[in-house]
C-alpha cells in the first residue's frame, strides 16, 4: 500500500511538473509571397528530380497564388501541363510570352559568360539574387525539359510543335528553337505570331528624326544667271517605315555668278547679291528596301525665296525678297546605320516662278541636290529591333 | 525675308548645338604596331580609382562585363576572356598598367576596360590595348555617349554604358587592322 501510495505521487508530481512548464512557444507560419517563394524555389527541384510532380505542382500553384505569375512558376506549370498532356496553345498569353523573352534572354547570357568569363559562378553571384537557389532551379527545369523532350520526340512531337518550341528553350537548346521558330513551316504557330506581333507593334512605333543638309541648288532657265549655290539646311520630322514627313528648311548663299537687275524703290539697280532660301514640308515614300539601304521618291511645296537687295538696318535700307511658291517632287536614297540614324542623297526638281518683272527675267525652274545627315532617331525602338533579333536569331 | 532667314539660320543653329554629333564622341590613339599576331586576348575591368564608388557599382560592373562579352563575341579577329579579378589601377598610372602584362604572359595581348559615369547618366568607356612579352601600349580607344549619342528620350544608365561599350569597342575593332601585325 505504501508503495502503492508512493508510486501515486510520483505520477502526481510528474503530472504537475509538466504543468509547470512553460508551453512551447511555436512561431506562427504565415505564408508571404516571400515565404512560399523561398521554400518553392528549393522544393520544386527536388521534386522534378524525384518524379514527384504532384508535390512540384502543388507548391507551384501556391506560388503563384501568393506571388503572382513570374517566369519560374509559369516555366514549371507549363512544363508539367506537357508532362500531363493537358497544354493547350491558349496558355501562352501575352505575361507567358514575355517571361518566355526573359528565359531566352537569360539562356544567351548564361551561355555567353559560360564561354567568355574565367569564373561564371562569380558572375552569377553578382547577376542573380540568390545565385545558387535561381542556378540550381534552372538546371532541375533544364533537366526536366531535356528528359520530357526526348520522350516526346520519340512520340514524335513535330518541330513546329508549340511544346517542342517550350521545351527546347527551357532545355537551353536555343539554337534548336530559333531554328524551329524561324522556319518557314511554322510561321503559322503560335508563337512566331505573337513574334510577328511585337515587331510589329515595335515597327508601328513612329520614327522621328533630325537631320542635316548640304548640296548644290542649280538653277535652269534664265533664272540659271544667278548661277549654282551651295546651300546647308536641316529637316525635322517623322513618320513610319513607308512614310516620312519633314518639315525642312534651306539656304543658298554666296553672290550671284552674274550681275542682274531689279526693281527697287521704284528703279532698276544692278546688283550681283543673292541670298535664297526654301521652307516646307516634304513627304517621302519608301518604294524599295535592300537591307540598310531603301529607295524612295518624294514631293514637297513651301515657301521659296531669293533675297536680291541686302536689308541694312543701320543704314535704313530696306531688303528685297523675291518669293515664290514651290512645289518639288525627286528620288532619293538612303543608308541606315547602326545607330538607328541615316546618311542619304535626295535630288529634286523644284517648281518655281519668281516674279523679277521688270528686272531681268528669272523665269525657269530649278534643281536641288542635298546629302542628309541623320542626326537623331528613335532610338528605343532601334535597341528593341535589335533585342528581338538577337533574341530570335535574325528574323 | 532677310530678317526671317537670319531667325531660321539661328534656330539651325541652335538645332545643330543641341543635336550632338557622334564624330566628337568617339577617340583613339595608336602608339605601336603589334609585333607578332594577337590571336588571344585578356580583357581586364578596370575599377573606378575611388574607394567609395566599388561597393556601389556591382550592377554596372554586371552589365559592363554583359556588353564587353556581346560586343567582343561578334568579332572574329581574336580569341579573348573576360577575366575575373578586377584591377584598381590610377589613370595614369602606366608603370601598374605594364606590370600585369606579367600576370597575362599567357595572352598574346591585354585590353584594360573602363568605364565611367558621367553627367546626365551618360557614360564613357575606354579601352587600352597592350601587347604581352614584351610589354607595349598598342593603342586606346574611347566612346562617350555624351558627345557621342543622341537620344530621342532620355536614356537610362545602362543604355548608355551598354552604347559606350559598343561605341569603343566599334573604334577599336575599325582600327585593329592597324595595330595587327
Amino acid at each position: 500500500m505504501r508503495c502503492l501510495s508512493l508510486l501515486l505521487l510520483l505520477v502526481a508530481h510528474i503530472n504537475l511538473s509538466g504543468q509547470n512548464r512553460k508551453p512551447v512557444v511555436r512561431p506562427i507560419v504565415v505564408n508571404t509571397c516571400e515565404t512560399v517563394s523561398n521554400e518553392a524555389i528549393q522544393l520544386i527541384p527536388y521534386y522534378l528530380e524525384v518524379n514527384n510532380l504532384d508535390s512540384a505542382a502543388y507548391y507551384t500553384k501556391i506560388w503563384e497564388e501568393k506571388c503572382g505569375r513570374n517566369k519560374f512558376n509559369e516555366r514549371i506549370k507549363l512544363l508539367l501541363s506537357i508532362e500531363d498532356d493537358s497544354f493547350t496553345q491558349f496558355m501562352i498569353d501575352y505575361s507567358a510570352y514575355v517571361f518566355l523573352l526573359d528565359d531566352l534572354a537569360d539562356h544567351q547570357i548564361n551561355q555567353l559568360i559560360d564561354t567568355v568569363y574565367q569564373n561564371p559562378n562569380n558572375f552569377y553571384n553578382q547577376y542573380y539574387n540568390p545565385a545558387d537557389l535561381i542556378l540550381s532551379f534552372d538546371e532541375a527545369s533544364r533537366t526536366f525539359s531535356k528528359k520530357l523532350l526526348q520522350k516526346l520526340t520519340n512520340d514524335g512531337m513535330s518541330l513546329c510543335d508549340l511544346r517542342y518550341q517550350l521545351l527546347t528553350l527551357y532545355a537551353g537548346e536555343v539554337e534548336a528553337f530559333q531554328q524551329s521558330i524561324n522556319s518557314p513551316q511554322c510561321s503559322d504557330g503560335r508563337l512566331p505570331q505573337l513574334i510577328n506581333q511585337l515587331i510589329d507593334n515595335i515597327k508601328s512605333k513612329k520614327l522621328v528624326h533630325v537631320a542635316l543638309s548640304t548640296g548644290v541648288w542649280i538653277p535652269t532657265g534664265n533664272v540659271s544667271v544667278l548661277g549654282a549655290h551651295p546651300s546647308i539646311g536641316f529637316l525635322f520630322g517623322g513618320g513610319t517605315e513607308k512614310y516620312t514627313f519633314d518639315l525642312s528648311a534651306e539656304f543658298r548663299f554666296i553672290n550671284s555668278k552674274n550681275n542682274y537687275t531689279t526693281r527697287y524703290q521704284g528703279n532698276l539697280i544692278t546688283t550681283d547679291y543673292f541670298f535664297g532660301g526654301f521652307a516646307g514640308l516634304n513627304v517621302t515614300r519608301t518604294m524599295l528596301s535592300i537591307g540598310k539601304s531603301n529607295l524612295h521618291v518624294g514631293i514637297g511645296a513651301g515657301i521659296d525665296g531669293i533675297d536680291v537687295v541686302e536689308s541694312d538696318t543701320d543704314n535704313d535700307i530696306d531688303g528685297k525678297s523675291i518669293l515664290s511658291f514651290n512645289a518639288n517632287a525627286g528620288v532619293g536614297y538612303r543608308y541606315i546605320n547602326d545607330k538607328g540614324s541615316y546618311s542619304g542623297i535626295d535630288v529634286r526638281y523644284n517648281f518655281v516662278q519668281y516674279d523679277n518683272y521688270p528686272g531681268t527675267s528669272f523665269s525657269g525652274n530649278t534643281i536641288s541636290v542635298r546629302l542628309t545627315f541623320g542626326l537623331i532617331a528613335n532610338d528605343k525602338r532601334r535597341r528593341q529591333l535589335s533585342d528581338i533579333n538577337r533574341l530570335f536569331g535574325n528574323l | 525675308m532677310t530678317n526671317s532667314i537670319k531667325k531660321t539660320v539661328f534656330f539651325f543653329f541652335i538645332v545643330l548645338l543641341f543635336s550632338q554629333c557622334g564624330i566628337f564622341g568617339s577617340r583613339k590613339t595608336i602608339s605601336s604596331k603589334a609585333s607578332r599576331p594577337v590571336k588571344k586576348v585578356a580583357l581586364l575591368l578596370v575599377a573606378e580609382n575611388d574607394p567609395f564608388l566599388q561597393n556601389s557599382s556591382d550592377a554596372y560592373r554586371t552589365i559592363f562585363i554583359k556588353s564587353l562579352a556581346e560586343s567582343f563575341v561578334s568579332q572574329k579577329e581574336f580569341d579573348f576572356m573576360i577575366m575575373d579579378k578586377e584591377y584598381v589601377i590610377p589613370e595614369n598610372d602606366d608603370m601598374e598598367k605594364s606590370l600585369i602584362g606579367v600576370e597575362m604572359k599567357d595572352y598574346d595581348a591585354y585590353i584594360l576596360c573602363y568605364h565611367k559615369m558621367q553627367s546626365g547618366y551618360n557614360h564613357k568607356v575606354w579601352f587600352e590595348v597592350f601587347e604581352t612579352n614584351p610589354v607595349k601600349h598598342l593603342i586606346t580607344t574611347s566612346h562617350s555617349t555624351r558627345l557621342g549619342n543622341s537620344y530621342f528620350m532620355p536614356p537610362g544608365p545602362y543604355e548608355t554604358l551598354m552604347d559606350a561599350t559598343k561605341g569603343a569597342f566599334d573604334i577599336l575593332m575599325n582600327n585593329w587592322h592597324k595595330i595587327s601585325s
